[in-house]
């Protein structure tokens, strides 16, 4: 009987961990979505991957063989990275099935030693005391390197780690702190936040707006408005925004180090908040974009951030974010700019409150504060203020 | 007969045999020896030479050759309230009784509810090493150990010996009593020359160690100890237990022996297939597998029919201390 043929004709291809986005320098393999062995389609998706936002499917790049897949399930990949092997199938594309040995063997063969089955399986397993003991200590088995024969982790080598482990520990006892695990996007936001707190001087201001008219302008939308969503009050607030920076460039721009870079366009980045974390999503060319326009893109982006729809080419790119913290009921924040751009602008909460009128009368308004975070090595405060009192006029003077 | 009267002497396991056999026989009215050319020949490793003279020929009993009887009659003294020591020549010919043992001696208590006990001694001289070739090498410890209402015993030293013959002989139930044939002569031990006894089912801790566990019975516990005496000069420090009781097994002592190690090998000479490692391996799966760090490895004898006549075939059939090292070294470094 004749031994099926060798499917592999040429080198391994090597796949490597894609750049799933601008800024982004690592993620996540989730899931083998093939096993090592099974055959791949060219352009079969075989792994699926994330980053903190964003999870995608890697396609094969040529047709054949997974051989090997060298990263566990789970574990952080930096771009670039190995991932698998695939051993493609010659220049035809075709794949050759593999064939089942049809004719029985005339002689009884011996059986098999035990060895090779066991030191298959070896090479890999944890024994039983290593499973345990892994458990015990709350170490993870690729936090053991292995000792044993073929590189397998053996009980001492466990308890060696674990007892290196005990001399680094702090001496008081932790068992009262419950301690959550850190997802992948909280990670990415612990680290998003210390930078930009890191490298940008922030300065802050907040301005106090009238906004009666759009408390109006609302409720006149939402009466003539039969079905189907009504503009909120942060959409007016982003087209006010956004319209206001055609004034105030500096606002839509970031300082590097060569120089301070202005956009010829306004990617408006918004805030939504998610269960366990925080995504922002952007809208580009905002400034291209008419009132109904912009509040369609906004509320459609929001829906795909809410139901986990976002792609990659989303998340990246923002010149200037907008926050709608008043929908917690703040009215005041400090935000924290977003690495990468020179300002952040809050929409705080519209609240009724007792004003001096121009001719000294006491009225009752709906007041908002839209608060200001900006980055002070290329904006100072003339800047600021004057944007913040423009935008201030267009809400207070919108049409109703 | 020359014993020397003091608190211990130098003694192989043929004279430990003797000794504490004329102890029982003076202690006890009621033992009597029988089996084939126990009285006018002494035994035919002279183990009891001398005894027909001193006791007379109503305690030491020269049968026919035919164990069925041996066995079949030592049953009926021992329910009748005698305490008989029944020798089958070599254990290779204990088959003939084997139905006198399993389906007679092994079930008396629990067929009569303890109205009758057969407190029944049989010893046989076992293993291979000695050119015995067909007839005069077997293991037959696997054959009974599977027998509830037996106990066997397998010492290999002879301190261990006169103390287990001993307790065997007050035992009130039957005790195949496995004399290494190869032991017989090979090393002097001191031992007490008082009458002491071992309790049946206690294994024993020959040497302790850190890397792994030997569990081992009969002749090969001497090569056991050489081999982890020379691994020893290579850092690996191995613990070797000396089951000496087959049934009732003394499982305490291997898995408190595991614990430390986590790792077992055991070695015996009797087939690799059902032999009683295959019992002490199951145990263990069962009691520690998670305190295993490696696979249990058994290193026994191989699954042929006989240990051959021509010297080759039974030094291949043998496991040399070279073996054995090599079987602890892998299982160290695995």
């Amino acid at each position: 009987m004749s031994e099926p043929k060798d499917p592999a004709t040429s080198l391994p291809t090597i796949v490597t961990m894609p750049q799933l986005g601008e800024t982004v320098t690592e993620g996540i393999l989730v899931r083998w979505l093939k096993q090592a062995g099974e055959y791949v389609d060219k352009y079969e998706s075989f792994a699926e991957v994330a980053t903190d936002k964003v999870n995608a499917e890697i396609p094969a790049p040529v047709a054949g063989h997974l051989t090997t897949l060298l990263v566990t399930e789970g574990a952080l990949v930096p771009t670039g990275t190995p991932i698998a092997e695939i051993a493609a199938i010659g220049t035809n594309g075709v794949a050759p099935r593999v064939r089942k040995d049809e004719t029985t063997p005339t002689t009884t063969t011996p059986p098999s030693p035990p060895t090779s089955v066991a030191a298959e399986t070896q090479r890999h397993a944890l024994s039983p005391a290593v499973r345990r003991a892994l458990q015990e200590y709350g170490l993870r088995e690729d936090e053991v390197g292995g000792s044993g024969s073929e590189g397998r982790i053996t009980l001492a080598d466990v308890e060696r780690t674990a007892a290196a482990r005990r001399e680094n520990v702090p001496t008081e006892s932790t068992e009262e702190h419950r301690l959550i695990p850190l997802t992948r996007a909280r990670r990415a936001i612990a680290e998003h936040m210390v930078q930009a707190k890191r490298t940008i001087p922030h300065a802050w201001t907040m301005i106090e707006v009238d906004a009666s008219r759009l408390v109006m302008r609302r409720q006149r939308q939402r009466a003539q408005q039969s079905n189907g969503t009504v503009p909120t009050y942060f959409h007016a607030f982003c087209y006010a925004l956004v319209s206001t920076l055609a004034e105030y460039p500096m606002m839509n721009a970031r300082f590097t180090d060569e120089g301070i870079e202005v956009p010829p366009h306004v990617h408006l980045a918004f805030a939504v908040a998610l269960p366990e974390n925080l995504v922002v999503p952007v809208i580009h060319h905002a400034d291209r974009l008419d009132e109904n326009a912009l509040a369609r893109a906004l509320a459609a982006a929001t829906e795909r951030a809410r139901t986990g729809h976002l792609t990659a080419a989303e998340l990246i790119g923002g010149t200037i974010t907008a926050n709608n913290t008043g929908a917690n009921g703040s009215i005041l924040s400090a935000p924290i700019i977003h690495a990468g751009q020179a300002a952040i602008v809050t929409m705080e909460s519209i609240v009724k409150r007792p004003i001096v009128t121009a001719d000294d009368a006491i009225a009752i308004r709906s007041m908002m504060h839209i608060c200001c975070s900006i980055d002070h090595r290329l904006i100072d405060g003339a800047i600021v203020g004057g944007f913040l009192s423009s935008l201030k006029r267009r809400i207070e003077h919108l049409e109703i | 007969m020359d014993l020397a009267i003091g608190e211990t002497m130098l003694c192989n396991n043929v004279e430990a045999i003797r000794m504490t056999l004329h102890d029982a026989l003076v202690a006890d009215e009621r033992v009597v020896i029988l089996g084939e050319d126990v009285g006018a020949r002494g035994n035919v490793f002279l183990i009891t030479k001398g005894f027909l003279e001193e006791f007379g020929s109503s305690r030491i009993i020269d049968t026919p050759l035919a164990e069925a009887a041996i066995i079949g009659t030592a049953i009926g003294m021992a329910m009748a309230g005698m305490r008989p020591i029944a020798e089958i020549q070599f254990a290779d010919f204990i088959y003939p009784a084997f139905n006198q043992i399993v389906g007679e001696a092994a079930k008396t208590r629990y067929r009569s509810d303890g109205d009758y006990t057969c407190p029944l001694v049989i010893r046989a001289p076992y293993g291979g090493g000695v050119r015995g070739a067909l007839s005069h090498s077997v293991s037959i410890e696997a054959l009974f150990y599977h027998v509830p209402g037996l106990k066997i015993v397998a010492p290999a030293f002879p301190q261990d010996v006169r103390g287990l013959l001993a307790a065997a002989i007050k035992d009130p139930d039957p005790v195949l009593f496995l004399e290494h044939k190869k032991t017989y002569r090979l090393a002097r031990m001191e031992i007490p020359r008082a009458p002491f006894e071992i309790p049946l089912g206690r294994a024993d801790v020959k040497r302790t160690g850190e890397h792994l566990t030997v569990v081992a019975y009969g002749f090969y516990l001497y090569q056991v100890l050489e081999a982890a005496q020379r691994v020893a000069e290579e850092g690996i420090s191995v613990e070797v237990v000396d089951l000496r009781s087959i049934r009732p097994m003394d499982r305490t002592t291997i898995l408190a022996s595991l614990q430390k190690t986590h790792r077992l090998l055991i070695i015996h000479e009797d087939h690799r297939f059902g032999g009683v490692g295959a019992e002490i391996a199951a145990m263990v799966a069962e009691e520690a597998f998670y305190m295993l760090d490696a696979p249990i490895r058994r290193l026994c004898g191989p699954d042929v029919p006989a240990i051959g006549y021509a010297s080759a075939l039974e030094d291949a059939y043998l496991i040399s201390v070279d073996r054995m090292a090599e079987a602890m070294r892998e299982l160290a470094r695995c």
